[in-house]
């Protein structure tokens, strides 16, 4: 079970998170100049790595805050965290 | 005509149960402080109209720094997040306290909602009262930070809580109105190997803070 | 029966007071200090269970967690405990034990033939054997899993209680032998907040059983005893004891297993039987110690082959005399102190058969010095007897290790001390994602780096002498504590130890030769509680199996209770040999947690029963109790499903409760309903987007039903918001979507439209909701509530008023999930059962009625109202159910693009439609599947299935919703549902609204 750094919180357990998959996904300004392929790559597509991955949590039992997580999808080492709107480390993308 | 309102909290029908006034300062012992009114509020800390007209309404400025509280007379303030706080305050005091809120905030973009009837407070007293919360729940409850002054959203068993430590042997526990009777029970469960004593008020000093469970007013 | 092997002096056993146990049946007497093992032992019953699958004669091994034959089935009934370890279980007063897998009983099993057969069982004869025929492996299943398997779990519920606690510390140290006692005294010394955990009633491990051995000038049990009144004079170190870390996670969170209750008589019993430790540390320090190995020769399973550190443990530490003459068989120094230990307690020790050619260490010079004959350059190639060791074979060992040669020489004995080196516990190093590494050296698997804030010490690091584990131990506590408190500390105390214990290598010796190839001779256990022998690991060599993963499966090497903890490296090393590859490049199976088995109790803590799951009830909750509620879970609340009346079931009660509703008031409790606030400039832009349809034009004071779609075009939840004011509005959910709703919500403000000034607050609890329904809705209300005008042209359907109900201030809705002229009353929670109390009050000369979830449902569906969850199920559009009319033109909404993709487009796609049986009087299942002519050829195509099932009572006829392929097309054509029985059910295709399909009766 993984302790999760809250930006706000801090280190909490994994228990009171809540997961909500990888991080950047970017909703389309404008759904309707898009193919169906390329919306079913909106709603479905994930980059799945093996390794250093940007997603999603919710402090749901704490802040209810939603935040960006780097985390090794190999050693579930987390590496940084930072809220939403920050930038991605360039090197993980 | 003159009508007879009956509130309740809601861990009223085990409030209700014969208890002991007095508890043994040794056991574990509990009651609800219900009854009290219950402002969620949220807002921008960094605009200033909405900092001091919030300051100003509960008579304290906001805690800022994530999970800790402020106390302003008979008023507490929680941190619950960036943009969202807790105040809670004597049952009678609620809407003239949401009304300041509401009158301070016009045109601010905020929100100011009653959640009084969603959530009650339970205390807990005893030298193992930190114990009996360990078993349940994952946040370092002995931590040397946590302590007055502090706060956490965290779980209890299952169910959501927001707690607040009142020294060495106490804490308190907010939970919403819909599992408090399960947490009740959990509480009561675990807390079997302390002694597990039921108590109808607590030392004087926080007596000023105590509303009855029930209460019929006319 | 005395105890006749008893030691008249000795040991940690406290002679002064008797206990007494039944074993088989048979009555025994034991002392204070015994585990079930040693009393056993010290009444001379040596042979205790039977095997696996031979069913051959086995006796106590080892005297801890290794044990892999004495495994018994403890205690009766609801508190039978299958598979305890008798070298684990604390003897206590009335004990009752037995043997498992054998019948009546190990000495004469009847169930033993199997041995006869043995040569037809080889490795993977499962596999071989009976999966062929296939049609026989069922009945053949049954007879082998009788005459294997070990104990039978309870059938009753258990009568104990369970708990668990989170703990968090800076060092946390697992095992409290001589390495965990010195590190835990170093860290807790530094000022860390320490746990200690062992898996022993008493702290010390090793030096328990050691005999003339002084730490710091005290005798080892004693400094022991020492060491753990200083801990416990520690505010800052927590002592768990007969407590095994069982469990080794991520970031460092580990479990532990605390036996509370188990050492007690059942009657004496109270608590929580079991706590499961759920411990955060910043730093572990792993002395979990090493297992001694076994040496593989022939029929080394006697009754009477213990392993020497066993024998030195039952010897000193409970003053059993395990023999009348022994023999010691061993590859390194250590056997020796075996040797020494039972020639102090009057054994005759015929003689110690030493691999090594000139073994000349100090404990070897001892031996010799006290008249014992040390064979040297041997093994021991056989051991004799029947039910019991009488003899063993020596022979010769040539240099190269793989013959034996020479005249064969029996040696009489009934006790035979074998040594085949430590393997260190790297269990718990290995859960950590430590990689364990073979070091040639020592011939043992030593912790690799570590993955974790870790660090391994003392025996489990691969250390065997006393002195160099507590002085890692203490160097180890020192460090770890350093780093958990960031802090500068003390350099670690140092112990002294006399006599020293400096030893000489060992001789590493995983098979002993024999006369006979493995497989032709006797055999050669490698698993004895698993029934493998070397010549099964040499078989599945010889088949091709190369993997030790794979050979482990075939051979069942290292399965079973005690997880190879005996046998598995001297497998693995058998198996290196035959492929002719190294005991590194062979490596070892997986560690996976649990190092020991931890009961399902355990697992489960207090979360059974009433606590398994919250139970969330409404303000209501008691009046619903009061007034004969019978309730159903929706998500985690309970609501009240009906209200019998004296002789009424669910179905009259419910067609009672509907015609109430319809055709005068009805009452029901809607609290559970999500309900969020929604605050700021920007709230209406928002639930244009989270919603299907368009809010910026909803008036002041109205309300209106909304859909809200995932991104990928689905229904995941509808229900009606209400504008409260120009950016202000109060959103209802279903019961089991409020939290996801909320959060859902949440995620978009917080991460996709941080720029929208709205703000969420979930008022579910904090609002207490009654439904009050029916054509004399508007007359209850009036009665209740003075200030606000009901008249249809003030207060219209689809509106808010507040106002004053009961006295009390209210937010009045007037919506319908019903059809029928109706209103919610939303007051403070706390004012619940007043309001409710008053309505009822008010109701009563229009004889209100209370009605449950079920009566909703029907009066829903007549409606052609869905439930989402139950009419849909994440892969149902809004289109799907025809409501095409909720989907807004000109603006975006999540979902909306998904809607014009190829799929969702389909005319083909399940379509809601509604369901009208042949026989009025026939209900259809829900579920049901929809097909056009069930006697078509299997697979029958399907159609659809039903998704809601009712009898109406005001139409006086069933009536079903159903989601049927192109079904809007297809209202009139008739369908079949089969169900399970045979029969077969016609219906016909019909538009989903069966009742006031204008809409007339709710807009009154």
């Amino acid at each position: 079970m993984l302790i999760i750094p809250c930006p706000w919180c801090g280190p909490r357990e994994q228990t009171e998170f809540a997961y909500g998959g990888e991080a950047h996904i970017v909703r389309p300004k404008d759904p309707d100049a898009l193919s169906d392929e390329q919306w079913g790559d909106y709603v479905f597509m994930r980059r799945n790595p093996k390794g250093r991955l940007l997603e999603q949590w919710a402090h749901a039992f704490g802040c209810r805050r939603w935040f960006n997580v780097e985390r090794d999808t190999v050693s579930y080492a987390i590496t940084r965290v930072y809220k939403p709107g920050e930038p991605a480390p360039e090197e993980a993308r | 005509m003159s009508e007879r309102i009956l509130q309740q909290a809601p861990l009223a029908h085990v409030s209700a149960r014969p208890g002991a006034a007095v508890a043994p300062v040794t056991a574990l012992r509990y009651f609800e402080n219900g009854l009290r009114g219950h402002i969620n509020l949220r807002g921008d800390p960094t605009d200033a109209r909405f900092a001091a007209a919030a300051e100003r309404a509960l008579g304290a400025a906001l805690p800022t720094a994530a999970n800790t509280t402020r106390i302003a007379g008979d008023i507490i303030v929680y941190w619950l997040g960036p943009d969202e706080w807790l105040a809670v305050t004597p049952g009678e005091r609620e809407q003239e306290v949401v009304n300041a809120l509401r009158s301070g905030l016009d045109g601010v973009h905020s929100s100011v909602t009653p959640v009084t009837g969603g959530q009650t407070v339970l205390v807990l007293r005893g030298t193992h009262a930190r114990d009996l919360l360990a078993k349940g729940c994952p946040f370092d409850l002995h931590s040397p930070g946590f302590r007055p002054g502090a706060c956490a959203q965290t779980h209890l068993a299952k169910a959501g809580v927001l707690l607040r430590p009142l020294g060495d042997d106490g804490m308190e526990i907010i939970v919403r109105r819909s599992f408090a009777d399960y947490l009740y029970k959990w509480l009561e469960t675990a807390a079997a190997e302390y002694g597990w004593v039921h108590a109808t008020g607590e030392a004087p000093e926080s007596r000023a803070h105590l509303a009855n469970a029930q209460n019929t007013v006319t | 029966m005395s105890q006749r092997h008893r030691l008249a002096q000795g040991g940690r056993i406290d002679r002064t007071r008797r206990l007494t146990f039944t074993f088989n049946g048979r009555s025994y007497e034991g002392h204070p200090g015994d585990t079930l093992a040693s009393a056993l032992l010290a009444n001379g019953v040596t042979l205790v269970a039977r095997s696996w699958k031979y069913h051959r004669p086995r006796g106590i091994v080892a005297c801890g967690v290794e044990e892999p034959n004495a495994v018994v089935q403890l205690e009766t009934g609801a508190r039978t405990v299958p598979n305890a370890r008798a070298t684990e279980v604390e003897l206590y007063e009335g004990l009752v034990a037995s043997s498992v897998n054998c019948w009546p009983g190990p000495e004469l099993d009847l169930m033993a033939a199997a041995r006869l057969f043995s040569r037809l069982m080889p490795a993977g004869f499962y596999y071989k054997t009976f999966m062929w025929p296939k049609g026989l492996w069922m009945k053949y299943e049954h007879y082998i899993r009788k005459a294997s398997g070990l104990g039978h779990s309870p059938t009753e519920p258990d009568p104990d209680a369970y708990d668990k606690m989170n703990a968090h510390c800076d060092v946390l140290v697992a095992g409290g032998g001589p390495a965990g006692l010195a590190a835990a005294l170093a860290a807790g010394k530094a000022g860390a907040r320490v746990i200690l955990a062992d898996q022993q009633a008493e702290f010390g491990g090793t030096l328990l059983s050691l005999r003339e051995t002084a730490i710091d000038g005290i005798p080892a049990a004693q400094w022991a005893g020492q060491a753990v009144q200083r801990l416990s004079a520690m505010a800052n170190v927590r002592l768990l004891a007969r407590s095994t870390v069982f469990g080794y996670h991520d970031e460092n969170f580990l479990t532990i297993a605390q036996r509370r209750t188990d050492h007690l008589p059942p009657g004496e019993r109270s608590g929580a039987r079991e706590r499961t430790w759920r411990v955060r540390a910043k730093q572990v320090v792993l002395a979990t110690g090493a297992l001694e190995r076994p040496l593989v020769f022939g029929d080394n399973d006697l009754p009477g082959v213990m392993l020497a550190s066993a024998v030195s443990c039952f010897t000193n530490r409970h003053g059993v005399r395990l023999g009348g003459r022994a023999v010691v068989f061993t590859n390194n120094d250590g056997a020796y102190a075996a040797a020494l230990d039972l020639h102090a307690a009057g054994v005759e020790v015929a003689a110690v058969v030493d691999a090594r050619p000139a073994p000349e260490g100090a404990l070897p010079r001892l031996v010799r010095d006290a008249g014992i004959e040390v064979v040297q350059g041997a093994v021991v190639t056989r051991a004799r007897g029947a039910k019991r060791l009488t003899g063993a074979h020596v022979m010769a060992l040539d240099e190269g290790g793989e013959r034996v040669h020479g005249p064969v020489r029996t040696i009489d004995c009934d006790l035979l001390a074998m040594s085949g080196g430590w393997s260190p516990a790297v269990h718990l190093h290995a859960q950590s994602n430590g990689r364990p590494r073979y070091d040639e050296a020592r011939a043992c698997f030593v912790p690799g780096a570590s993955n974790q804030a870790q660090r391994s010490a003392g025996a489990c690091n691969g250390r065997f002498d006393l002195e160099s584990c507590l002085a890692e131990g203490a160097a180890s506590g020192l460090e770890a504590a350093r780093l958990a408190c960031a802090a500068a500390l003390p350099v670690a105390p140092r112990h002294s130890v006399s006599p020293a214990t400096r030893e000489e290598p060992l001789r590493p010796l995983w098979l002993v030769p024999a006369t006979q190839p493995p497989g032709h001779g006797a055999k050669q256990f490698v698993d004895p509680q698993n029934d493998v022998a070397a010549s099964d690991i040499l078989l599945a060599a010889r088949e091709g199996y190369r993997s030790i993963e794979h050979v482990k499966r075939y051979t069942a090497l290292g399965f079973g209770t005690d997880q190879g903890k005996l046998g598995n490296i001297n497998g693995m090393a058998i198996l290196a040999q035959a492929l002719g590859q190294t005991i590194a490049e062979t490596g070892t199976t997986t560690f996976r947690p649990n190092y020991t088995p931890v009961t399902f109790g355990a697992i489960a803590g207090p979360d059974l029963g009433e606590l398994f799951e919250p139970v969330r009830k409404t303000a209501m909750h008691a009046w619903h109790e009061e007034n004969g509620a019978l309730f159903e879970n929706v998500g985690q609340w309970k609501r009240p499903w009906y209200f019998p009346r004296a002789g009424e079931d669910l179905h009259s009660a419910v067609n009672r409760e509907c015609l109430a509703a319809r055709t005068g008031v009805g009452i029901m409790d809607a609290s559970t309903l999500g309900k969020i606030d929604i605050k700021g400039p920007d709230a209406a832009t928002f639930l244009n987007l989270v919603y299907t349809n368009a809010w910026s034009k909803l008036a002041v004071g109205r309300c209106r039903y909304g859909i809200m779609l995932d991104e990928n075009g689905m229904v995941m939840d509808d229900g009606v918001t209400t504008r409260l004011g120009e950016n202000h509005f109060l959103m209802t959910t279903t019961t089991g979507g409020a939290a996801r709703v909320m959060a859902w919500l949440e995620r978009w403000l917080q991460t996709e439209w941080p720029h929208f000034k709205v703000y969420l607050t979930s008022v579910t609890d904090h609002l207490a909701t009654a439904a009050v329904v029916g054509p004399k809705s508007r007359d209850v209300l009036r009665a209740a509530c003075t200030d606000i005008d009901f008249s249809p042209e003030a207060f219209p359907f689809m509106s808010y008023r507040e106002g004053t109900v009961a006295g009390v201030h209210a937010i009045v809705t007037r919506i319908s999930f019903s059809g029928e002229l109706a209103y919610e009353v939303n007051v403070c929670a706390n004012l619940g059962r007043h309001v409710w109390n008053a309505l009822i009050e008010a109701g009563k000369p229009f004889g209100i009625t209370p009605y449950g979830t079920e009566a909703m449902h029907v009066l829903r569906a007549e409606k052609g109202f869905i439930i989402v969850g139950q009419d849909t199920d994440g892969s149902v559009t809004p289109v799907d159910l025809g409501m095409d009319w909720i989907i807004g033109k000109g603006k975006d909404f999540i979902g909306r693009r998904s809607l014009h993709r190829s799929d969702t487009r389909r005319e083909d796609r399940k379509q809601l439609v509604g369901l009208l049986t042949e026989d009025p009087k026939t209900v259809l299942p829900e579920g049901g599947q929809v097909v056009k002519d069930a006697s078509a050829p299997v697979p029958v195509p399907m159609e659809g299935h039903v998704t809601s099932s009712y009898f109406s009572a005001f139409l006086d006829r069933s009536i079903a919703l159903a989601l049927v392929k192109g079904g809007a097309k297809r209202h009139g054509e008739e369908v079949q549902v089969p169900l399970a029985d045979g029969r077969v059910l016609r219906a016909t295709i019909a538009p989903p609204v069966f009742v006031d399909a204008e809409g007339a009766r709710q807009n009154v």
